[in-house]
């Protein structure tokens, strides 16, 4: 299992367009994905679970990815979100 | 991959694809719009539908999402499961939209439609509902 922490920059925080990048890019792994915030824990791939973490701007957000290519998906994932979700690549 | 479709009254269909689309920040190939107006020719319009659905269909079968159950669009849709391989649903929304999107690669068309159903569901609620202990807040999916 790999694990990454990673701030929210974006002033909108974990917003919809932010959540359903994020499930865009984990659907590109096969790693079970799950991102952390607020005590609360939930399913990388799911849009609404995203969006219920509630994060806001500074938020710190643990990802852990957990299967063959689960390097990859963390590193994609922190990407997007330094990027402020302004891109998928 | 299964092929979606949204058939409504005016430009409805439309906006909720291109949201989606923008939302999810990646072209949605095999996913198409066709509005259906009371107004138009019957004929024209079945022609219409058959050949959208046609052009979303890579042999996987197509999601046919629908504005409410009784419109023209539903009408003419459920006559197109007759002879094609598709499933139909109403009351579209965009959630109903990106959840199709999102979770179709790896999916068959009947998984695919009881899925984004029980989605589209779920995500018609309240501020009252999803502010108490909910499965919003649980972040379940």
């Amino acid at each position: 299992m790999t694990q990454s922490r990673v701030a929210i920059t974006n002033e909108l925080g974990l917003h919809l367009r932010a959540a359903a990048r994020l499930v865009v890019v984990a659907n590109r792994h096969k790693a079970k994905v799950t991102l952390s915030a607020n005590g609360k824990t939930v399913d990388g791939k799911s849009l609404l679970g995203i969006t219920s973490l509630l994060a806001k701007k500074g938020t710190v957000v643990t990802i852990e990815a957990d299967g063959e290519d689960e390097t990859a998906a963390i590193e994609a994932l922190a990407a997007l979100i330094h990027a402020g979700f302004s891109t998928t690549s | 991959m299964v092929g979606i479709l949204i058939a409504t009254y005016g430009d409805i269909g439309r906006s909720l694809l291109d949201t989606a689309i923008d939302l999810a920040g990646e072209p949605a190939p095999l996913a198409t719009t066709i509005t259906l107006n009371d107004h138009q020719d019957r004929a024209q319009e079945w022609s219409g539908l058959v050949a959208a659905a046609d052009t979303v269909d890579s042999g996987d079968g197509v999601l046919l999402m629908v504005d409410m159950f009784g419109s023209t669009s539903s009408t003419l849709a459920l006559s197109l499961l007759a002879d094609r391989n598709v499933e139909v649903l109403t009351g579209v929304n965009l959630a109903m939209v990106l959840r199709a999107m999102l979770n179709r690669k790896d999916t068959d068309l009947k998984t695919l439609s009881e899925d984004v159903l029980q989605y589209g569901r779920r995500n018609v609620t309240s501020s009252a509902t999803w502010l108490k202990s909910g499965d919003h807040a649980q972040g379940n999916d």
